[in-house]
């Protein structure tokens, strides 16, 4: 009888741990989103920053070590974008925890080549870490996080192995519809206010003429707001792509002088769907119709 | 063993060995130094200044911080405050966050104490000139509570975001006694609990105490509790809303000697007092505030001083430049009060950590 009660404790805590799923916390909402993705249901994922939070300075609170205190692995942007994310690491106590840096795949953008000091304001020395808006960087990512994913948790490496190349395919498949919906779109010049878009202008030939501010994290001043004006009437911009969390005051003294439309949008999403770079994209068409030029 | 006496035959050879794992190892542990200086521009019209109405100024210490991982485990901090005339090791400690049981840290070395919410932090990053009256009136220490000792810490597994932290300090106890030669040990608690307030504000509640010899032949004592309660209350990205609090009581047990008979009798001093402050930030680069603090002095007549005063503040690039204007009404029980005036200017180099909340 009391052989039986064992075994089965024993049997409903194997079947406990075998059920216990793996806890993903990732610095931004993108990247706990491709997680999910390639977890599965074996996956809980979670991000500290949201979409609408400025990934350069996340404010390090208590609340985010004890998340992360309860995490198998840790998704770091990398490239010194979320430096605050040591941190909360540090803070988070917990020894077992997977450190995982994304960006060890994706080559990098605007890598300076020179060295960089605070006269060029907070510039990204390691390049331009904002690579997760080109969806072949998303697949690069995926890459990175199914690796970690089989190495803490060999058991399901297969279903870790098929969701990847689902998300690869459907990447890839999605890839030439955007392609196409952004080809359509008559005007690809577009200003935006920090280095955020960089990555996505690339991936699909988007022209940024120039950037609100004059030097990381710099507010623009009146002169640079004139030469702005300038760039947007030679280049014929027509929208401002402006992150909701910096300062909209440049980007709306542009609009009142040329007639620019400005959008807020923001370089993270929390649902990394198919339908992200869609919306992108219907936005930023809806907002040239709108431009008053 | 033919290896081992190579390395005695050329010593040379193997103090090149030496060096180079040596020099390999610094490349992976070169710390983080940042560089911070603090000038300020005051007028007062305290007449026991002797340049009172008149504007003076001064450099004030340069703190200089070089923190890095020692190893997958620990990771090491020092803060040098730099004068005119010396160097002083402000802070040097080491903390162990992991390779304990999960939730556990440890700390040992000097440090800032972590009694309530504003000793542990530097003067250069709280919105005003100076700390409050009230904590140099109460809290042992010349310029902070600042001790040798170590400190065990443990986090709470509670359920849900709430962050619940004890914390328990051995201290040297020299700040308790500081003219006396022989030492006696002090310890100190602390209770912090830390709850968001929906998804963008947050509220952080403690308690403190801590006990040390103040008089080590008479073996007296200093008692000093303190409840304190900051929230940061978020209304947009660029709109925040800080408000903090302490509430402090002190028990000292005082030792007269009796000239005649040589008897030692104690008495008790009880004074309580608090500060509050807030300030409101827009857009990261500008600050304004208001600060204030009323406190019974720490002596037998227990009479009530108060504060009041203002700040504002601008951030060019966080803290890398700031510019600070303060005033200051200080209002001690029976006397004239005092007004002063601040202008600063603090300047700092090298890589910028965000705060801890
Ligand atoms: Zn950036």
């Amino acid at each position: 009888m009391k052989t039986t009660l064992i075994l089965a404790a024993m049997l409903v805590l194997n079947a406990a741990s075998s059920f216990a799923k793996i806890t993903v916390g990732a610095s931004l909402p993108d990247f706990a989103s491709i997680a999910s993705y390639v977890g599965g249901d074996n996956v809980e994922a979670f991000s500290i920053a949201r979409s609408t939070s400025d990934p350069h300075s996340v404010e390090v609170l208590p609340t985010y070590m004890v998340r992360v205190a309860r995490a198998d692995i840790y998704l770091k942007v990398g490239l010194g974008l979320d430096q605050w994310a040591d941190q909360i690491i540090e803070g988070a106590r917990n020894s077992k925890l997977k450190i995982v840096d994304c960006s060890a795949r994706v080559s990098v953008l605007e890598k300076p080549t020179r060295k960089v000091d605070a006269s060029m304001g907070d510039v990204h020395p390691d390049g331009n870490p904002h690579y997760w808006l080109d969806p072949a960087n998303g697949v690069l990512i995926a890459e990175t996080i199914a690796d970690a994913l089989v190495l803490v948790d060999p058991e399901h490496a297969e279903a870790y192995r098929a969701n990847l190349e689902r998300f690869r395919s459907e990447t890839e498949q999605k890839m030439s519809s955007w392609k196409l919906e952004a080809d359509k779109i008559a005007n690809h010049s577009i200003l935006t206010y920090h280095s955020s878009w960089s990555y996505f202008a690339r991936a699909f030939e988007f022209n940024i003429a120039a950037k609100i501010e004059p030097v990381p994290g710099i507010p623009p001043s009146a002169s640079h707001l004139a030469l702005l004006v300038n760039t947007i009437r030679k280049d014929k911009v027509r929208v401002v792509i402006q992150e909701p969390y910096f300062s909209d005051d440049g980007a709306n003294y542009l609009a009142r002088e040329t007639g620019v439309s400005v959008t807020k949008l923001s370089p993270s999403c929390a649902d990394v769907s198919p339908l992200h770079i869609s919306r992108i994209l219907i936005r930023y068409s809806r907002h040239l119709a709108r431009c008053s030029r | 063993m033919s290896f081992h006496f190579a390395y005695l035959k050329f010593p040379l050879f193997a103090s090149a060995c030496l060096f180079f794992s040596l020099a390999a190892h610094a490349g992976v542990t070169n710390p983080d130094i940042s560089v911070i200086g603090q000038m300020r521009t005051f007028i007062t019209d305290d007449s026991s200044d002797i340049n009172h109405d008149r504007a003076q100024m001064s450099f004030d210490e340069t703190e200089l911080v070089f923190d890095a991982a020692l190893n997958p485990f620990a990771r090491g901090t020092f803060v040098f405050a730099v004068a005119d005339e010396a160097i002083e090791v402000e802070e040097g400690f080491l903390t162990l966050n992991k390779g304990l049981p999960d939730g556990f840290g440890l700390k040992f070395g000097k440090y800032r104490v972590g009694f309530g919410k504003l000793n542990s932090v530097h003067p250069h990053a709280y919105p005003f000139p100076e700390r409050f009256n009230v904590l140099a009136a109460y809290l042992p220490g010349e310029e902070s509570f600042n001790e040798v000792g170590g400190q065990v810490s443990y986090r709470i597994p509670f359920p849900g975001d709430v962050s619940s932290t004890i914390s328990a300090d051995i201290l040297q106890g020299n700040s308790f006694h500081p003219d006396e030669d022989e030492s006696r040990p002090a310890v100190l608690g602390r209770w912090s609990n830390f709850f968001m307030l929906g998804e963008e504000s947050s509220i952080e509640l403690g308690v403190s105490g801590t006990n040390g010899v103040n008089n080590v032949a008479a073996n007296t004592t200093s008692t000093i509790m303190g409840v304190d309660a900051k929230a940061k209350l978020r209304f947009s990205p660029q709109r925040v809303l800080v408000l903090q609090g302490e509430a402090l009581t002190l028990d000292r047990e005082d030792a007269t000697v009796d000239e005649e008979s040589g008897a030692v009798s104690t008495s008790h001093v009880r004074p309580i007092g608090g500060y509050l402050f807030a300030d409101y930030s827009i857009k990261k680069r500008y600050n304004i505030g208001a600060r204030m603090e009323r406190y019974q002095r720490p002596d037998a007549d227990k009479a009530w001083d108060q504060s009041f005063g203002v700040f504002a503040g601008l951030a060019l690039m966080e803290e890398t430049t700031l510019f600070r204007v303060n005033w200051d009404h200080f209002s001690p029980d029976a006397e004239d009060a005092v007004n002063t005036f601040t202008l600063q200017v603090i300047f700092s180099m090298g890589p910028h950590k965000p705060h801890q909340f």
